[in-house]
């Protein structure tokens, strides 16, 4: 999902930023596309390159260990970010 | 995805409602600022909590993830300022390089390194790092007044008197920016609890173990979800906007005026006719409803009817078809499960518990699949007057699974929660085809004589989205020959050989399957493969 939304985005960007510069171009609306096929590419590439090492990984870290890193710390780390985060919108609320 | 569109508006309306590029970046700075120091706060709070109540895990982990947690706070200031200057690249890039790193950082850790849980820590803490790093050494992208930012100007901005600037900026207040804050922020704490619903669960009532046997299959089953699903899903959004769109003024008010636990909202636009399609009998079109028919607005009401139809005909197609795809899972996919655990997790997981949680998994699949769909549909129609409904069905459906999901897990292991987690999502699908179906007969209560209307009266989404007989009856026989084949050839100890004869088998009842769905559905194939197809063109016809 995430992949998905980020080729969009990269390729929505590259073209409106070049459709800015020179709408008339067709040498940079080349280059926008060629661009966003190579961070599409790469994008891919990572993809599977964590895919693949996430999955060695696995082979080598037990249910108990990899149920506390993606379970329990996880959920810490997630909960940090959001009150911290939220904390802002909190004091938004609060100066207004 | 909600969560973060809230954040931003709200940063955007409040940062950007006036002053110069300066003054702007300098509330922006200021503001941001507010996440590191809360981070720290809560930080303490939890090692504090996890030092006293948790003495089984190691402290040190803890420390760790709280350290990468406040690294990628650090970069929070740039990432607001990129945000409102709609530079997206460091954005996308510190999050795509981030992940490398930290699978990388894994790998390293805990296979070369042999560090165990510590190695997680160690993978947070580069995450973060390398996060930070990113978004710091694209600064020159920014602009105030015409010339670069730099580094030092940023942070220059934070300090107690831009706080004091940020409190004046604000002074005199904003009635609707405030109430808009409090529901964002309400809405989206809603939303991290349900989202982390399960999680929560887990953490609370399960071990470790369990709570690793249930990380695994969820990311092995979300796959599926992730990469099947979800494009259809998608593609069925955009159509149904595009169809709301297209339907004219006239739909745009029975969407407006429709209320799904309100039945008079049907009552009075349909009359005594509406009434019986709420009581769920056929409806029966008197002919006193003919005569005063508006002559002025056929045009209006032919369009709805056409909107109204047509968006009936893609939600039962395409949601016949993906339950046809999601009917293999189950069927076929949930006796394999033995040898798909065997051969790509290895000995460290291979164990009943496992094997038990993803064949649950496969049966889960097909709920998601059906909820992904009726979602779709039913965001696109839902007008404000629902959306109350809508959140109670989703705090309902959590509040099932909670509740369930202790019992469940005390009675199946880990496959309990699976089987919690199927059961919400279950009632969530049920809730949006019910909304589906009430919609789609508060649009036909107007005054049309079209037989597409007529027949759509009589309509049964529960009945259009289930296949035909001959197939279910297909699908128990293959199950049968799937699960006899997994406990002959499958069995704990197997062979490379029984693996192969097994999966042979597998094969085969796959192509059978297929062949009946293409003798007995093929409409709702083709409508399936054309609906994705049509993705890549962002519209369906």
């Amino acid at each position: 999902m995430v992949f998905f939304n980020q080729c969009i985005v990269i390729y929505s960007w590259l073209k409106y930023r070049d459709m800015g510069k020179s709408a008339t171009s067709g040498r940079v609306s080349a280059d926008a596309i060629s661009g966003a096929q190579h961070l599409i590419m790469s994008n891919a590439f990572q993809k599977i390159c964590t895919f693949a090492l996430n999955q060695v990984m696995l082979r080598y870290s037990g249910p108990a260990v990899f149920g506390l890193a993606s379970i329990e710390l996880e959920l810490l780390l997630s909960t940090l970010l959001f009150l911290s985060r939220y904390t802002e919108i909190g004091y938004i609320y609060f100066i207004l | 995805m909600t969560f973060d569109s809230c954040r931003e508006g709200i940063r955007l309306a409040v940062l950007q409602s006036r002053g110069d590029d300066q003054s702007q970046l300098r509330r922006i700075a200021s503001l941001s600022v507010i996440p590191t120091f809360a981070v720290s706060g809560i930080s303490l709070v939890v090692l504090y909590w996890y030092a006293i109540h948790r003495p089984g895990v190691d402290i040190a982990v803890v420390i760790m993830y709280c350290l990468g947690a406040l690294l990628e706070i650090l970069a929070e200031p740039f990432y607001n300022l990129y945000y409102c200057r709609l530079i997206m690249l460091p954005r996308l890039r510190s999050e795509m390089a981030a992940v490398t790193c930290r699978s990388v950082a894994t790998f390293l850790a805990v296979v070369v390194a042999d560090y165990g849980i510590r190695g997680f820590g160690v993978a947070q803490v580069v995450y973060g790092g390398v996060y930070l790093f990113v978004m710091l050494s694209h600064v020159s992208m920014l602009t105030a007044d015409g010339a670069p930012v730099r580094l030092s100007s940023v942070l220059a901005c934070v300090t107690p008197s831009s706080f004091m600037h940020l409190l004046k900026c604000n002074e005199g207040g904003c009635d609707d920016l405030l109430i808009l804050a409090a529901h964002a922020t309400a809405s989206s704490l809603l939303k991290h609890i349900l989202t982390e619903g399960d999680k929560i669960v887990l953490s609370i009532s399960a071990s470790h173990f369990n709570q690793g046997i249930y990380a695994i299959t969820s990311n092995y089953g979300s796959l599926v979800a992730r990469i099947l699903f979800h494009p259809i899903e998608e593609s069925c959004r955009v159509a149904f906007s595009r169809m709301c769109s297209a339907g004219g003024h006239a739909f745009n008010e029975k969407i407006a005026s429709f209320s799904v636990l309100n039945r008079r909202s049907r009552s009075s636009a349909g009359g005594s006719a509406g009434q019986a399609v709420a009581a769920g009998g056929v409806r029966t079109r008197s002919k006193s409803k003919l005569t005063t028919f508006d002559k002025e607005n056929t045009d209006d009401v032919a369009l709805v009817e056409a909107t109204i139809a047509s968006m009936a005909e893609l939600l039962t197609a395409v949601l016949r078809g993906i339950v046809l795809f999601a009917l293999l899972f189950p069927v076929i996919g949930s006796s394999y499960c033995r040898v798909g655990v065997k051969l790509a997790l290895g000995s460290e997981w291979y164990m009943d518990e496992t094997v038990a949680t993803l064949s649950t998994f496969c049966f889960y699949i097909l709920a998601i699949s059906i909820n992904g769909i009726s979602e779709s549909f039913v965001h696109a129609v839902i007008s404000p007057k629902s959306l109350n409904t809508f959140n109670m069905s989703l705090v309902a459906s959590w509040v099932i699974f909670m509740g369930s999901s202790v019992p469940l897990m005390a009675r199946f292991g880990t496959s309990g929660l699976v089987m919690a987690n199927a059961l919400g999502m279950t009632l969530r699908g049920c809730f949006n085809l019910y909304f589906a179906q009430s919609f789609i007969y508060h649009a036909c209560s107007c005054d049309t004589r079209s037989l597409n209307v007529e027949a759509l009266t009589d309509f049964n989404i529960f009945h259009s989205a289930f296949p035909p007989i001959q197939v279910c009856l297909g699908c128990i026989v293959l199950f049968i020959v799937c699960l006899f084949s997994g406990s002959r050839f499958a069995a704990s100890n197997m062979l490379a050989a029984d693996i192969a004869v097994h999966i042979g088998v597998g094969i085969v009842c796959g192509c059978l399957y297929l062949s009946l769905v293409w003798i007995y559905c093929r409409s709702n194939v083709t409508e399936l493969i054309y609906s994705v197809r049509s993705r890549g063109k962002g519209h369906i016809d």
